[in-house]
């Protein structure tokens, strides 16, 4: 551009006015300082000489104020910025909720085709065909309809008691292959780079830019989205991950949708309809077992406990002076990661350990003796009246261990929790 | 190259904040957002940090924006932002509250990337930052800015008088 040559002088685009009052020259040809250096020398003598571009540069002047001055108008948002150290423990929380997300979504379609095969039932999987959307939407419902019992005998006490064994340097190594495995699968889904720069161009050419920057936003979009979806703590429908957090919700949708197919199915005079009654009585029941409190009015109340649990991943020995005693865990099945938190604000620690099949196993453990409030109190009562509940295929069993209540959470038969349960140790 | 994050966040949060404000129009959920960007940015470790951390902010607020409009959840942020007010002087609440209208309404008319060059200017970020952020050339962003200026004046003044013709 040649501003300054008389012998070819052309007026100074619009933007480029815009630019230099930004001070932004440099950056918008996209060269070095001395770049911008030239053109606002060009621009100036450019000015110097032409009268039309200084009363378009005054004009667009005024417009940048004006423009200014309506956006400060939105009002000065007062910004109270978080401890850092709280962003970084809940990026923290979010990486080991991605490593376990994955672990188990690649299992899931694996495990719900399986059961499937095994089972093959028709008409009972319709209920829960709604909240399923994303992976193998029927495979995981007619799983979680026929694979898990409606409810599990009393988990005996005394199972908890038959510990056995250390881990061995195989479980060590193959705890660290995990860990390795997670740490490059964590790699993938990092390339979400800035939109590359695209050249300079000349006024003329701007519009067609539009056009291809039209383009990449939208496949930028799409991205972003992807990657923000694949960012969800564990969209339940997609996989069913065994966290706290996600099946608070996961259970209301699960209960409000029962309710909703029994009401469909007593309309229809369908014999079945008793079948789901039971079913969502059982979803009711898990979301008090599980929950912290008995009453079922205060659902709401047990949502908001569990979206407060945040967890804060750490080494063993933390956990364990965290609980100040020991920590439970299913021998023979390698740890993948500790984390510590508060449940009903007592302290737990959730220990989340590989399952043979690459699922994801979630222990958690709550302490039961210091200070039982009384919602505490009366869950470990309805856990002693009926320890193990499932919900769709992800299942929970509850035991009491010492002065600790340990639940475990994995997408397997409540049968087979309960044998993993009696495998806790020290 | 290693990133100073909590250098970053020291310099970026309430530009962030301010930039999601202008899209959400409601200051908790804009501190949300900005907190939640930069969790994700943690795990990520972005080349570029400030137009990575813009470029999710705008994604999460396009979604938070979606989720809003399904949740008709306009009424309560009108409620929330009267209630900030609450305090001030009565005619003076309704005229902050009129702008705040006008400039929100005003903002919506623009087109999106003119919105989003236009708002990432006021949040801060330099004409390279913004390019790196829209996908837009860094020599386009000069006149990107000054349409949307233009349009935002012409809007927000059309607001003004179709107010001032209803009063």
């Amino acid at each position: 551009m040649s501003y300054g040559d008389r012998a070819n002088m052309e007026h100074i685009p619009e933007g480029v006015l815009h630019a230099y009052l930004d001070g932004q020259l440099a950056d918008a040809e996209a060269a070095g300082a001395a770049e911008g250096g030239r053109e606002r020398q060009e621009i100036e003598l450019h000015l110097a000489e032409c009268a039309e571009c200084r009363g378009r540069l005054e004009e667009a002047g005024r417009l940048r104020d004006r423009a200014d001055a309506i956006l400060s108008a939105s009002g000065p948002v007062e910004v109270s910025p978080p401890p850092f150290e709280e962003i970084v423990a809940r990026s923290r929380v979010q990486a080991t909720r991605r490593r376990v997300f994955r672990l188990n979504r690649v299992t899931a379609l694996g495990w719900a085709a399986t059961i499937v095969l095994a089972v093959g039932v028709g008409w009972i999987a319709r209920g829960s065909l709604a909240f399923r959307e994303a992976v193998a939407p029927e495979a995981s419902s007619v799983a979680a309809d026929t694979a898990t019992p409606m409810l599990i005998q009393a988990a005996d006490e005394e199972l908890a008691n038959e510990v056995a064994g250390t881990p061995t340097e195989d479980e060590a190594r193959l705890r660290q292959s995990e860990l390795a495995k997670s740490r490059i699968a964590a790699g993938v889904e990092a390339p979400v780079a800035a939109p590359a720069e695209v050249a300079a161009q000349p006024e003329p050419a701007v519009e067609r830019k539009f056009a291809e920057a039209d383009a990449r936003e939208r496949e930028e979009a799409q991205r972003l989205k992807e990657v923000a979806e694949a960012d969800e703590p564990a969209p339940p429908p997609a996989a069913p991950v065994p966290q706290r957090i996600a099946v608070a919700g996961e259970t209301r949708g699960v209960a409000a949708g029962r309710r909703d197919s029994i009401r469909r199915a007593r309309e229809a005079g369908d014999s079945l309809a008793l079948r789901e009654q039971a079913r969502a009585e059982v979803v009711a029941q898990q979301v008090t077992v599980v929950g912290a409190v008995a009453a079922a009015d205060s659902l709401a109340m047990q949502d908001i406990a569990f979206a407060e649990a945040t967890w804060l991943v750490v080494d063993q020995t933390t956990a364990r002076e965290y609980l100040d005693g020991p920590i439970a865990t299913i021998q023979g099945l390698p740890t993948l990661s500790y984390a510590v938190g508060t449940i009903e604000g007592r302290r737990a620690v959730r220990i989340t350990q590989r399952l043979e099949s690459g699922a994801a196993l979630e222990v958690i453990q709550q302490e039961v003796t210091a200070r039982p409030a009384d919602a505490f109190r009366r869950r470990v009562e309805a856990l002693e009246a009926a320890p193990a509940v499932a919900l769709d295929s992800v299942a929970s069993v509850s035991v009491k261990w010492g002065d600790y209540v340990i639940t475990a959470r994995a997408e397997l038969a409540p049968d087979s929790l309960r044998a993993l349960l009696a495998r806790i140790r020290e | 190259m290693r990133v100073d994050w909590a250098e970053v966040y020291r310099t970026t949060f309430a530009d962030l904040v301010r930039f999601l404000h202008r899209k959400v129009w409601d200051p908790d959920r804009a501190h949300d957002l900005a907190q939640e960007a930069f969790v994700r940015a943690l795990n990520h470790e972005p080349d570029n940090p400030r137009a990575w951390l813009f470029t999710v902010a705008g994604n999460l607020a396009r979604d938070e924006a979606r989720a809003a409009i399904r949740r008709k959840r306009h009424l309560t942020l009108i409620k929330t932002e009267a209630a900030e007010q609450a305090v001030a002087d009565p005619a003076q609440e309704l005229e902050h509250e009129q702008r705040m209208r006008a400039v929100r309404e005003a903002l919506a008319r623009l087109s999106e990337r003119d919105r989003d060059v236009l708002l990432l200017w006021g949040a801060g970020l330099s004409y390279g930052e913004i390019a790196a952020e829209s996908g837009l050339a860094p020599g386009a962003i000069g006149t990107t800015l000054a349409r949307a200026r233009r349009r935002l004046v012409e809007a927000y003044d059309a607001l003004e008088e179709r107010d001032v013709v209803r009063r």
